[in-house]
C-alpha cells in the first residue's frame, strides 16, 4: 500500500441539531488501495422546521415539514490496466415529506415522497495525448404527490450511453456523443410518453498568446428526430477581461406538457442569448469580479397561476434580463491569524419586452425577482477558532405582474463561530439574528432567529 | 408656553389618531352597491373585497376596516343576511362574518372548502366541500352564534343554489364518473335533508329564476384535460315542476347565468362571449354579445348594468367592467379590483 494513502483512509461522522428541530446523521467512509478507490456515504435527515409566525394578530405555529430523508451514495474505481480505469457509481434516495400550504390556507396537508435511483458504470482510458470516456447510466424516479384531491404517481426511466473524447493538447479539444432515453409512466398521462435525444458536441481552446484565450463549445440535440435549436458558447479572455456570447435553449419538460391540470401541451422551446462581460481587477490583498449582462430570452417557460385559479405553464414571449454584479474580496494573513471580508452587489432587471395576451405587461419587472440585493461579510481566523458575521439584503420583490403589490425588503444577518479539537470540528451558527419577520413567497413565513449546532467528527 | 404646546401636540395627535381609525364606509353606506369577491392568488394569496357604490371604488373594504386581518386564501363568494356579511373563504376553511353597517370582523365559521349561500325558508344555507372532493355538505348557519348547526352530506360537489318554495336547487360540479353527473339536487328546507335530483345537462355550474317562477340552470358539459376528445356540450335548461322541460345546447364550457332586467332574460358566458337568452322567445339573441374571456358576470338590477370580471392571468389586479344591455360595445365604467374578480353581490 501506498504510505501517502494512509492518511486519505478513514471516515467522517457529521451530526447536526437545530432549534427548529431538525436533524441530520451521516458518515463517509473512504479507503484508498493500490489500485482500488472506494467512497460509501450514508446519511439521514429528519427535519421538522418547527416555528411560530403572527398572523392575523394571532401567534401560531407553521405547519411542520416532517421531512424525512435517506441518502445512500457509494462510489468504485479499479485500475483495470495501466492506462485504463473503470468507474461505477450507486446513489439512492428515499424522502417522505408534508409540503406546508400557504397560512392564508385552511391546512390542507400536501404530501409528497421521492425515491431516486440512480446508476453507472464506465470506464476511461487515459492517452498519452488524450482521455477517453465511456460510461452507461440508468436512473428511476418514483414521485408519489398526494393533496386531498390529488394523487399523482409518476414513474419514470432514464438511460444514457454516452462517450467523450478528449484532446489534452497546448490547445485541448473534446468530442462527445451521448443517447438518452426517458420513459415515464404516470398514473395522470393517458399513455406512456417517450422521449429520446441524441446529442452530439464539441469544445476547444486556443491559446493565442500566454494572456489571451478563445474557448469555444458547441452543443446539437436531435429530439424525438426533430433537430434542436444548435447551443453554442464563445469566450474570449484577454488578462482581466472576460467576455461571453452564448445561445441556449430549454426543451419543456414532460410535466409541463402533460401534467393533468395546467401541463401545456402546446409549450414552445425556450430559447436564450447572452453576453456578458467581466472584469477582474486584483491590487495589493483585494480581489474584485465586476460583470455586465444581458439575457435575452424567447418563450420562457414559467408556471403561473391560470384559469380557474390552478397552475398552468405558459411562455412568456420575449423577455430581457440584464444587470451588473459587483464582487469584491479582502484577504488579509497575520502568522495564525487571518481576516477576510466579502462585499457583494446585484442589479437586476427582468422585464418583458413581448407578451403574447397583455401588452400592458411590457417592461414590467417579472415577479419574485428582486431589482437589488447585496451582502457583506467578515471572517476572522486564529489558531483553532474561526467567526463569522454576515449581513444579506433583498430589495423588494412584486408578487403581482403588474407591479400592483410587492413584499417587503428584508436585511438577514447571520453569524458563526466554530473551533477545531483535534480532529473534529464544532460549530455553531445563529441565523436571523435581527428576529426579522420575512418571506421569499408571500403568505409563507421563514423562521425568525434559530441556531443550529454541527460536528464533524474525523477517524483518518 | 410649554402648556399650551401640550394641548397642541395632544390635539395633534387625537386628529391623527382619529384619521387612522376612520374608515372608507365611515363615508359609505352599505345599503346599496356592489361588492366583488376577488379570490386571490392561488395557493400563496389572500381573498379581497372590493365596494363599488356606482361611483367610486374601494379596492379592498376588508382590510381598511379590519387593519391586521387578512381575509384568507381564495375568496369565493358573499351574502347579506341577519345585518352581517358572510363571506366564504374556500381554502382558508372559514367563512368570515363581519357587520354590514361598516365590514367591521365579528368572528369566523369553521367549516372545509365552503362555497356559496343562498337563504330558504328565512334560513342561510352554505354548500361545501369534502376535504377529498369526492362529496359536499349543505350546511345550515346559526347566524346568532356564528357556528354551523347542521351538515346534511350530499354525494356530489354542491355549488350554486336557488331557493323557491322551502326548496332549495344545487348545482353539482361534476366529472363523467360521479353520482351527480347531470343533475340539479333538491334539498327540503323544512326537513332539512336531500329529497330528490332533477336531470339536466353533464355538469351543472349556475341557476337562477325567472319572472314566471321557473328555474334555469346552465351546464359547461365535462371537459377532460388528458384528451379534448372525450369532451361534452354545455346546456342550458328550464325547470318547470320537477323536471326539465325545456334545454338548447350551447359550446362545452359556457358557465355562469344571472337574471336579467325584471328575470325576463338572462345572461350567460360561451365561447368567449357574454351572450343573452330571451325566455319569451326562448331563443338566444343573435345581435347581443360582450366579447372576452371573461371569469365572472353579474346583473344588477337597480342600475340596470351588466358586470363582467376579467382575471387576465391571475397574478396581477383584475378588472370589472359594466355595460348597459343597450350599449355592448362600450363599458359604462372599468374598475381596477383585487386579483380575480370571481363574484358579485348587488347589495339591497
Amino acid at each position: 500500500m501506498d504510505p501517502s494513502s494512509i492518511k486519505q483512509n478513514g471516515s467522517k461522522i457529521l451530526l447536526k441539531a437545530s432549534s427548529l428541530q431538525n436533524y441530520d446523521a451521516g458518515v463517509v467512509y473512504r479507503h484508498m488501495a493500490e489500485k482500488w478507490r472506494f467512497k460509501l456515504g450514508v446519511q439521514s435527515r429528519y427535519h421538522l422546521n418547527k416555528y411560530s409566525y403572527t398572523y392575523n394578530r394571532k401567534k401560531l405555529d407553521r405547519q411542520t415539514t416532517d421531512f424525512l430523508k435517506n441518502d445512500v451514495m457509494t462510489s468504485i474505481s479499479y485500475q483495470l490496466a495501466p492506462h485504463t480505469v473503470i468507474i461505477g457509481d450507486l446513489w439512492w434516495q428515499n424522502s417522505d415529506r408534508i409540503i406546508p400550504e400557504s397560512i392564508t390556507s385552511g391546512g390542507i396537508i400536501q404530501t409528497q415522497k421521492d425515491i431516486n435511483t440512480r446508476t453507472r458504470i464506465g470506464a476511461k482510458h487515459y492517452g498519452n495525448k488524450h482521455i477517453w470516456e465511456t460510461s452507461f447510466a440508468y436512473a428511476n424516479e418514483k414521485l408519489h404527490f398526494m393533496t386531498p384531491g390529488v394523487d399523482s404517481k409518476a414513474n419514470t426511466d432514464i438511460f444514457i450511453i454516452n462517450t467523450g473524447w478528449t484532446e489534452i493538447h497546448k490547445e485541448s479539444h473534446y468530442f462527445g456523443l451521448q443517447h438518452r432515453s426517458e420513459t415515464a409512466s404516470p398514473n395522470f398521462y393517458t399513455e406512456t410518453k417517450y422521449r429520446n435525444t441524441t446529442q452530439l458536441s464539441g469544445a476547444k481552446n486556443f491559446n493565442w498568446e500566454p494572456d489571451f484565450m478563445t474557448h469555444i463549445s458547441f452543443r446539437q440535440d436531435l429530439t424525438d428526430g426533430k433537430l434542436m435549436p444548435l447551443s453554442w458558447t464563445l469566450l474570449n479572455k484577454y488578462r482581466k477581461l472576460t467576455v461571453i456570447f452564448s445561445s441556449n435553449y430549454n426543451l419543456p419538460g414532460l410535466n409541463d406538457l402533460y401534467w393533468p391540470v395546467g401541463g401545456n401541451p402546446y409549450l414552445k422551446t425556450e430559447k436564450a442569448l447572452k453576453g456578458e462581460i467581466q472584469f477582474s481587477p486584483q491590487f495589493k490583498q483585494w480581489r474584485g469580479r465586476i460583470a455586465v449582462y444581458a439575457n435575452m430570452v424567447r418563450d420562457w417557460i414559467q408556471w403561473v397561476p391560470h384559469s380557474n385559479g390552478n397552475w398552468a405553464a405558459t411562455n412568456q414571449k420575449k423577455v430581457l434580463s440584464r444587470g451588473v454584479e459587483l464582487q469584491a474580496h479582502y484577504h488579509y494573513p497575520i502568522n495564525t491569524t487571518a481576516i477576510d471580508f466579502h462585499i457583494e452587489y446585484a442589479f437586476n432587471r427582468t422585464t418583458a419586452l413581448e407578451h403574447y395576451y397583455d401588452p400592458s405587461l411590457i417592461g414590467k419587472q417579472l415577479i419574485y425577482i428582486p431589482r437589488h440585493k447585496a451582502s457583506l461579510s467578515t471572517d476572522y481566523s486564529r489558531h483553532h477558532w474561526r467567526f463569522h458575521l454576515a449581513y444579506d439584503f433583498t430589495d423588494i420583490r412584486f408578487d403581482a405582474a403588474d407591479e400592483s403589490s410587492f413584499l417587503k425588503a428584508y436585511h438577514l444577518v447571520s453569524a458563526y463561530v466554530a473551533r477545531e479539537i483535534g480532529a473534529t470540528t464544532i460549530r455553531l451558527d445563529v441565523n436571523n439574528l435581527l428576529n426579522q419577520d420575512y418571506s421569499i413567497v408571500r403568505f409563507f413565513p421563514n423562521p425568525g432567529i434559530h441556531a443550529e449546532l454541527s460536528a464533524i467528527i474525523r477517524f483518518y | 408656553m410649554n402648556k399650551y404646546l401640550l394641548i397642541l401636540l395632544a390635539a395633534f395627535s387625537l386628529f391623527f389618531h382619529s384619521c387612522t381609525e376612520d374608515s372608507n364606509t365611515d363615508k359609505t353606506s352599505l345599503n346599496s352597491g356592489t361588492l366583488i369577491v376577488n379570490e386571490g392568488q392561488f395557493g400563496t394569496g389572500t381573498g379581497t373585497i372590493s365596494y363599488f357604490d356606482g361611483k367610486t371604488l374601494i379596492e379592498d373594504i376588508y382590510a381598511d376596516n379590519n387593519v391586521g386581518l387578512v381575509l384568507g386564501n381564495i375568496a369565493q363568494s358573499v351574502i347579506k343576511f341577519d345585518n352581517k356579511f358572510f363571506i366564504a373563504v374556500n381554502n382558508a376553511a372559514k367563512v368570515v362574518v363581519v357587520n354590514a353597517a361598516d365590514f367591521k370582523h365579528l368572528g369566523e365559521i369553521e367549516v372545509k372548502l365552503p362555497r356559496y349561500f343562498a337563504v330558504a325558508n328565512n334560513k342561510l344555507y352554505l354548500t361545501s366541500w369534502s376535504e377529498d372532493f369526492t362529496s359536499g355538505f349543505v350546511n345550515l348557519i346559526d347566524t346568532k352564534d356564528l357556528k354551523i348547526v347542521k351538515s346534511v352530506p350530499v354525494q356530489g360537489l354542491v355549488e350554486k343554489m336557488v331557493a323557491q318554495s322551502n326548496q332549495l336547487y344545487i348545482t353539482v360540479s361534476a366529472s363523467a364518473f360521479d353520482q351527480y353527473k347531470n343533475d340539479v339536487v333538491v334539498f327540503d328546507t323544512d326537513k332539512n335533508e336531500v329529497t330528490g335530483s332533477i336531470k339536466v345537462g353533464d355538469n351543472s355550474n349556475d341557476i337562477t329564476t325567472d319572472s314566471n317562477g321557473d328555474i334555469w340552470v346552465i351546464c359547461s358539459g365535462f371537459y377532460d384535460f388528458s384528451n379534448p376528445a372525450n369532451n361534452t356540450a354545455g346546456s342550458l335548461h328550464r325547470i318547470r315542476g320537477n323536471s326539465s322541460d325545456f334545454s338548447i345546447e350551447l359550446p362545452n364550457g359556457s358557465s355562469k347565468l344571472v337574471s336579467g332586467q325584471n328575470k325576463a332574460s338572462l345572461y350567460y358566458l360561451s365561447d368567449g362571449a357574454v351572450r343573452k337568452f330571451n325566455i319569451a322567445d326562448l331563443a338566444t339573441d343573435p345581435l347581443f354579445k360582450i366579447e372576452g374571456f371573461f371569469y365572472s358576470l353579474g346583473y344588477d338590477e337597480t342600475s340596470d348594468l351588466i358586470y363582467v370580471g376579467d382575471a387576465k392571468d391571475f397574478q396581477q389586479k383584475g378588472t370589472v367592467s359594466t355595460y348597459k344591455a343597450n350599449n355592448t360595445q362600450s363599458a359604462v365604467n372599468t374598475l381596477t379590483t383585487g386579483i380575480a374578480p370571481s363574484f358579485f353581490y348587488f347589495i339591497k
